[in-house]
Parts: C-alpha cells; structure tokens; sequence
C-alpha cells in the first residue's frame, strides 16, 4: 500500500517538473572522488532523453553544497547554452507575492454555524499583510479574524523546494544518450581510523584500518562508486576547483584485479587514490566506515622514551612515553601506503579483554616507512633529572655535569630511550659518560639506559657545548 | 535522483535485505579514562570531555544471508568511528552510524514530493475532513498541492495539519549504529560491540589522616567517577585507568536538524498593521520545539542534577582491585555498579594504615635575594612537608594515581583541615612529598654578613656569606631544611658551618631546630653576578 502511495507520489511530482530526467540504465551511474579536505568531485552519469533544438534540462537533487560555477555536463550532440542554479525556494510568502494580480479561492469558515463559504478573489498586494478584492469588496486577509484558507491553482513554476540545477542546451539530434554531471560539492569528506590491537608480549599487533565517510552535503549519494583521494589538493578561495575535474583518474586503471580490499592505494598525481571495492551508498546525515586494511601479526615493538630539553634539573620524577613502533612493510605484514588518521591503539589487560590505551594521528606513510605511535606516559617508568653543576669554561662555553635517575616499579627489565636536547651543534664534546652516548642530531644526545625490574638506574654525563 | 533512489530502494526491498534491530545491550562494561581537561569530575560543566569505552554484549537473532543490523541505544556519547563488533561469523566491511533523527521538520524534508493526508477540524460542528495531497515544500513554511488546489499550511488560522503514511525508511528516532551482515545460517547470535564514548571521567581524591604521634598517618584512596551523559549503565562491570594517555582531540559530528518553523505570508490586518497574527479565538499552539533527548528512565532514585552515592562502609574496605593494563593501572571495582545519566559516584580503592613520613619545615631562600644589598636581609615563612617513600616498608607501596590529598588531624576529638595538596602519579618505589601550607610556629629569616666581587677569567663573580636562623615556638624540637632555590647548578659552596646535601641540584642544608629555640646555618655561595 506504501508502495503504491509513493509511486502515484513519483506520478504526481514528475508532473511538475520542466523535464524529468527517465530512469538510469543498469551501466550508468554515480561517481563520487572524495578529497581530505571537505571536498568531492560528483560525476553522475544518466540515460537522458534529449530532444532537438534548444531547451532546458532540470537536475533535482544534485547536492546542495554544490559548488555550481563547477558544473560540467558533457553528452553526445549537444552543447551548453546556460547553465543555471536556481534557488528560489517555495514558501508560502512566495506563494503569495507571486499571486499578486491573479485569482485565488477564499474558504471562510464561520465561527458561529460552521459553515463554509468559498469565494474567488485578486490579490492586489502582500505587503506587510494581504490585500484582497472579492467581487467589489476590498478586504485584507483575515482582517476579522474568521478563519480563511487561501487556495491557490498551482505552484508558479519556477519555485522549487530545492535549489536545482538547470542547465539549457542545444542538440543536434534527438533520442537518448548517456550524458555525465560533474561538480564540485563540499559537505563530504573522509579520512582513516586504524585500529591497532598491540600485543606487547608477542611483539605483533593487528591493524585494521577504516576509511570513514561523513556526509552533510544535504544529500544522499545512492549506491555510488566511491574513491578516496590522500593529500592535498591546491585550492584556491573559491570557484578554482574547474581543473580537478580533468584530474578525474582513468577507472580502469584504479580498478585492478578483483580484491575485496581496496588494496594499496593508486598514485594520483603525487596524491594516493583508493576505490572502494563495492558501489555504495552515502546516506545525508551519516557516517559511513569501509575496511580497507586488515593486517594480522604485524612486528611490532614498544619503547619507552624521554626527551630532556635542556640542562636543568626537575624537581620531580616523570614519567617516560610509551611508544609503539612498527614498519610499514610487507616483510612487517603490512605493505600498503596508510593514509593519514588517527590510529587507536588497544591492548589486553589481565582478565584478557582489549582496552583502549591511546590515540595519535599518522601522517600519510608510503610503503616502506617507520612508525613509531605515541600512546601515552608510563605509569612505572619515570625519569628525574639533576643539573650536578654548570661551568662556564670561556665565554661561550659551558661544561654541564647531569645525573639522571630512571626508575622502574615494573616486574621486568626495561630499556628507556632517553635524549638530551640542547647542545650547540658542532662545538660538544662529551667528557664523560657512564653509558655511551650516540648523537641523534645537532643538537641531541641519545641514551639507551637499562633498568632493572623493580630497579633503578643513575646515568651520570659531563658534556662541554657552546661555541 | 532522490525519487529514482526510492524506487530502487523499493525493487531491492524484497526478502533479499531485512533489517533486524537490536534495541539495547544485555549487558555492558564500562572502563572510564582519566582526562586532564576534567580537573573535577564531580563538577557541572564538562560536557563532551572525558572518556569512556563502552563493551557491550547483545544477542541477536539474524535470518539466514544478508541483512542490516541496527544496534540501537548507544551511549549517547558515543564516538562512531571507534565502534568495533566481535562475535559474527565472517569480517565486517562496512558499519555505518545514522544519526538523520526523526523530528517534526525532518519528517517534512524528507516527505516532500510524496502524498500525505491534509486533515481540517471544523471548530462549530466537529466535521472532520481529510484531503489527499503532496507535500511540495517545507519545512520552513509547508505548501501542500492537492490535485490543483495549492495551500500554505497553518495560516488559514483554522484546525489544520499533516497525517504522514509512514516514516522515510532513512529517519532514526535515536542515533544507531548499523552494518551489513550476512550469515550461513540463522540463528541467535551473541555479539560484542565496543566503543569510546564521551561524556565519561574519574579522578582519584585521597584523605590523608595524621596520626597523634606525629610520624604517621592512614591514607585513603578514593575513586571519584562521574557520568555527564544521558545514558545510564546498569548493573555494568566498571574500572578505571590510571594513567595518561595520548589523546587526539574529539571531532564529534552533529546531525543537521531540520526544524520546522511556521513561515507565512505577511500577516498584518487593519489593527495590527505590522503583521502580528490575531486570533478570534484561542491562538494556535506554537510549533513544537525539536524533541529534547528522553529522560533517564532507570535510575534508581528521582534523584537531582547531582548525586552522591558513598560505596563504603564503616570498615574502609577498599572495593577496587588493581591489575596493569599495558603502562597503566586498572582499577576494577568488586561488584558490577550502575552507573546512571548524571551521577557522581565515589569508591574506596586504597585503605592504608600506618604509612610512615618524616616531617620537615622548609625554608626556601631564593637565590636573586642575594642580588640585594650588600646587607641585605629578610623573614619568611616554612612550608611543613610530609616525606613519603611509596614502599612497602613505610606502609605503603601501592601504585597512586594522581590526585588532591585532603589532608586532616584529629584534635580535641574533632577533625581539622590542614590543606589540599596535589599528588602526582606515583608508583611504587618513589618519594613523594606532601606540602601543607605555611607553619605559624617555625619561622625562618635571613641576612648577608658578607660580600666580595671579583673576575675570574672574564666572568664577574659574587661570593656572598648568608646565615638563616630557624626558631620553633613548638613544644617539641622540629627537623627544618634551608634550600637555596634556582640556582641551575652554577653555584658552588665555598664555606659551610654544616654539610648540605643537594636536591634537584640545589644545596639544602638540614637543622634541628629545639623546642622554644632557634637554630642557624652560615654559608658562603658563589655564583655569577
């Protein structure tokens, strides 16, 4: 019964429309390339029943968060006289500034007996209030106050619910021919959430990554093949977006082999594209998230880091951050370029349930690359350390002596990475150290200081910078 | 394209897809997360702070092959893109999270084009009438077409409004989760679904008793948690993690609502020129205004705003255990608990007797004061500071999550507040200190005896003799400690009347102080003028 309704509903709308686009055919469809930026390239491609000559075709529903100055329609035979976006919008007020000078039905009811009476009326004006003539009576509308309904003959016809795209063209022939819509919209956007189940035990951890979709456009995308660009696309302000259209990636070339994932991304460019394997559908108002990666047993491993900034002393202990480190590789279980998102990093605690233990963002990683994920600080690893003494040895030289307790309240030994910052390039010199140290840049130290469980360990440095 | 959508959601509307709704969890745990956005849970405004994950356990009957499953009522602050769910035979490759609720004016928007029924009450006689027809704009401002007679909805002033033939199949009443699920064989299946969810934090207080004697105290450790959210936990399994994690800032997104708004033609008349609407009658009902979000339905008591429910007893039995969670500390609390809509709740974790400290009155004497002149000198007041080791040895060795420490001493049989200072996270194995405010009792003050200058390779230097006296009105002697503060390690002691120690890298010189007496300390320091 539903079903019938809607469909006399579908009878009824397409009668009021300019021109109906008819029914897609089973090979036309919807393409939506999705940028990281809050923006997507639309290509809708429909069977369209195209006349002779000159007129204007009407496209409901395109998104409206359509940038319309990027509109392209392109089809056998015909070219662009105009395009336009119209967005006057029905409203009863429309409605009604519309009427003026023409004639509408008036049903008053009235209070007393309930009685109905219908009379036809001009409207001479809808300023501030609706001023009517009916027969030789000027009346405003409702100026008594009787309940007055005011029936109009049909909607005016360039008044629409939405705003709609309209394009005119000029064919050389008639009869129907594919004919493909792009734009620009924003109000789509995408990005990847990674979810890393760490087993610190067995130096693995399974990454299972998601691309998540959010669509406010205002519109729904049904059932559309759906790429995902990584990186950024230049833009300008506004209304530069005509030249990505032609960025469109050959599909067949995107479409390789039959995975059910969607497999290490494409090059674009210098950008990364990635397809989703099915056609689907993006619903206004929801957030959609497709599995693209599903790594199991990855090698990973954890660290414990603590960066010193400069030579001063702390007051007290603090804590060192956890790090995981893995390798995009193919050798490490993974080997696909990982766009950028936001990883979340679970590990099991005792009874044997995964719990979230942090959260960072990753940058694009091509294959190949390291990734070392902060997830947080640890509870039992904490590092204090002292400024023993400072002298100046000349004028702009300093001689720095540094003690640096690491603690470890954990029932196993531990290894903490620890940096000292602050040194003045060329000019150091490490006197004395009881650990050896390694330079990890200009201007910073790096230790590797062993503690033992439930153990402590004091690393005492002397080292001369300054120039 | 909408309308093309529709018919292909209604060809595909057969038998192959059905839709199977879960509407609540069976059961659920909740692990709640410390955040340093939320200093006080127990405060009023941290809405969409704090953090929580949610596990839940639901049974769900699926028919054989594919259909969509919605998981209904989710924590209302739930973060979607971290949803995960366990449990159904195969991989899960696409989840979705609706949240294109159903209101007055989305119901409009999304309707338009299709037949409703128009219905009109006459006032006198009670006719009721109804009328086919399409709705063909709204919400803001409804115009309706029945079959050439084309009217703006509520403006006629009469009795007059929209019956709906059913809800587009894309509304939700309540935000869901769903994905797409296909299964050999139906049948009930047990699922977990996890998720992060905002709205939730906890935070650990402690009370710190002082005994008599003066070199003890009993510490408790309190777990304070709180639920900002709108949805209750009943009977759920909770714990708490201690530490600190990395964390990336929320991005939670919003529906866009569509609010239906009573737009008109001008409405002015000959007595109100301006367009205010009269009435003969009683005025018609404002529109609606968007719904708000369900009350909680499952508390316990119809309690306030905020509700504090004490889970100990007299014998301060802690009710949390403790176990690690990777670098973390989890706290589990012994019983399942409910944790409801806007609820504080407190639990004892930590009950320890007998914990050892030593007490010391510091006097912190700030380097630049000896930039003054050459006969410079001052007073000051000592900090009294409780010295701790977290070992079991001192009646501790417990890991201690950060918080204030309330710190009180008995006396004359009543409670005194002494003061609040905060606690960092301390593991086992660590000192930790506990300042408490300012003694009246001990007092310290200072002055220079002498001063020389001189240079030393370029480098002007200043060597000053300083000597601090303590004096303690106390009945009892007292452990005092002169520190010299800020000296980034460039100050050398040349002459001491008694050996300092250093501490985070400067000279600390330590005294005993004798009860109504005084006691003092002469140095002489150099360090760069």
């Amino acid at each position: 019964m539903i079903r019938k309704a809607l469909l006399a509903g579908v009878a009824l709308a397409a009668a009021g429309s300019v021109c109906a686009a008819p029914a897609d055919p089973p090979n036309a469809g919807l393409e939506v390339t999705i940028y990281n930026q809050n923006l997507a390239l639309v290509q809708d491609v429909r069977n369209l029943d195209i006349a002779q000559g000159r007129q204007k075709l009407e496209f409901k529903d395109v998104s409206s968060a359509i940038r319309p100055e990027t509109v392209s329609l392109a089809a056998d035979g015909v070219s662009i006289v105009e395009q336009n976006f119209d967005y006057d919008l029905l409203t009863p007020s429309k409605l009604m500034e519309k009427a003026v000078g023409q004639d509408v039905q008036i049903v008053r009811t009235n209070p007393g007996n309930g009685q109905e009476v219908t009379e036809t009326a001009t409207v001479l004006a809808a300023n501030e209030g609706v001023v009517l003539k009916i027969g030789d009576r000027i009346e405003v509308l409702r100026d008594d106050g009787v309940p007055t309904r005011v029936i109009f003959a049909k909607v005016p016809d360039n008044l629409r619910a939405r705003p709609t795209l309209s394009v005119t063209v000029d064919s050389d022939h008639a009869g129907a021919r594919p004919a493909t819509l792009s734009y620009l919209t924003t109000g789509l956007a995408w990005r990847a959430d990674y979810v890393a189940l760490f087993d610190e035990k067995a130096a693995r951890l399974d990454l299972q990554g998601w691309i998540t979709l959010t669509n406010q456009s205002g519109t729904s995308f049904e059932d559309a093949r759906t790429q995902l660009v990584a990186g950024n696309v230049q833009m300008g302000d506004s209304g530069d977006g005509g030249d990505d259209s032609d960025q469109t990636p050959d599909q067949n070339a995107v479409q390789a082999g039959d995975e059910a994932h969607t497999g290490p991304g494409q090059a674009l460019g210098d950008n990364y594209i990635y397809t989703l394997p099915e056609r689907t559908t993006i619903a206004q108002n929801q957030t959609k998230q497709v599995s693209f990666i599903d790594a199991l047993g990855v090698s990973a491993h954890k660290v414990y880091q603590f960066n010193v900034g400069g030579f001063e002393s702390a007051e007290n202990p603090a804590s060192a951050s956890v790090v995981v480190d893995f390798t995009n590789s193919t050798a490490g279980g993974l080997g696909a370029g990982l766009p950028a998102g936001t990883i979340r990093v679970y590990q099991r605690d005792e009874a044997g349930d995964p719990k979230f233990v942090g959260e960072n963002q990753i940058g694009h990683t091509p294959q190949g690359s390291e990734l070392a994920v902060k997830i947080g600080d640890a509870f039992d690893v904490t590092v204090q350390p002292t400024l023993v003494s400072s002298d100046a040895v000349s004028k702009h030289r300093t001689r720095y002596s540094m003690s640096y307790l690491i603690r470890n309240a954990r029932g196993e030994p531990v290894t903490v990475e620890l940096r000292q910052g602050g040194l003045w390039g060329r000019g150091t010199t490490v006197i004395k150290e009881s650990l050896p140290s390694r330079r990890i840049d200009a201007s910073t130290l790096g230790y590797s200081v062993p503690v033992a469980a439930n153990g402590e360990t004091t690393l005492t440095t002397t080292v001369e910078t300054g120039w | 394209m909408r309308l093309l959508g529709l018919i292909a959601a209604l060809a595909l509307a057969g038998p192959a897809t059905a839709d199977v709704v879960s509407s609540g969890p069976a059961s659920v745990a909740v692990t709640i997360y410390r955040d340093d956005a939320v200093p006080d849970p127990a405060a009023a405004h941290w809405a969409g702070l704090g953090l929580g994950m949610i596990t839940e356990t639901r049974d769900v009957d699926l028919p054989a092959g594919q259909s969509r499953l919605l998981l209904e009522g989710v924590a209302d602050g739930a973060l979607p893109e971290t949803a995960a769910i366990e449990g159904l035979p195969g991989q899960i490759r696409e989840q979705t999270f609706d949240y294109d609720l159903l209101s007055p004016g989305s119901l409009i928007e999304h309707s338009l084009d299709r037949p409703v029924e128009l219905v009109r009450l006459n006032p006198k006689t009670g006719a009721r009438t109804t009328e086919d027809a399409v709705l063909r704009s709204g919400p803001d401002g409804v115009v309706v077409d029945a079959g050439g007679k084309v009217e703006a909805l509520g403006c006629s002033g009469g009795i007059e409004g929209i019956v709906f033939h059913g809800v587009p199949s894309e509304l939700t009443g309540k935000t869901a989760l769903s994905t797409t699920v296909r299964v050999g064989q139906a049948g009930r299946y047990r699922i977990q679904l996890a998720y992060l969810a905002v709205g939730l934090a906890w935070k650990a207080a402690y009370v710190a008793r002082l005994a008599s004697s003066g070199d003890a105290l009993d510490l408790s450790g309190w777990i304070t948690l709180a639920n900002h959210s709108d949805t209750s936990f009943l009977a759920a399994p909770t714990s708490v993690v201690a530490g600190r994690l990395a964390r990336q800032a929320v991005n939670r997104i919003e529906a866009v609502l569509a609010q239906r708004q009573n737009a008109c033609w001008p409405m002015g008349n000959s007595h109100h020129p301006k367009g205010e609407p009269y009435y003969l009658a009683e005025p018609e009902p404002a529109p609606p205004p968007p719904p708000a979000p369900p009350p909680p339905m499952t508390m316990a008591v119809p309690a306030p705003a905020m509700m504090l429910s004490v889970m100990a007893d007299r014998r301060m039995k802690p009710r949390a255990s403790q176990s690690d969670l990777g670098d973390y500390k989890l706290y589990s609390l012994d019983k399942p608990t409910t944790v409801a809509a806007r609820q504080t709740k407190q639990v004892l974790f930590l009950h320890q007797e007998a914990v050892k400290f030593d007490k010391v009155y510091v006097f912190k004497l700030v380097d630049w004061l000896l930039d003054g002149a050459d006969d410079a000198e001052g007073r000051g007041a000592t900090t009294p500071t409780l010295r701790l080791e977290n070992k079991p040895e001192k009646g501790l060795g417990r890991a201690l999550p950060a918080g204030a420490v309330s710190i009180r001493q008995s006396q004359d049989g009543a409670d005194r507040f002494l003061g609040q200072p905060d606690l960092r996270d301390v593991p086992v194995g660590e000192p930790f200190e506990l300042e408490i405010g300012q003694a009246a009792d001990v007092q310290a003050s200072w002055r220079i005896v002498g001063r020389t200058r001189s240079k030393v390779n370029g480098q002007a230097l200043q060597r000053s003799t300083v000597e601090a006296t303590l004096t303690n009105a106390k009945t009892t002697p007292v452990t005092a400690e002169v520190r010299m503060l800020g000296s980034e390690g460039s100050l050398k002691v040349l002459d001491e009347t008694s050996p300092h120690t250093t501490k985070a890298g400067d000279p600390v010189w330590s005294l005993t102080v004798p009860a109504g007496g005084e006691a003092s300390v002469t140095c002489t320091v150099e360090r760069g003028d």
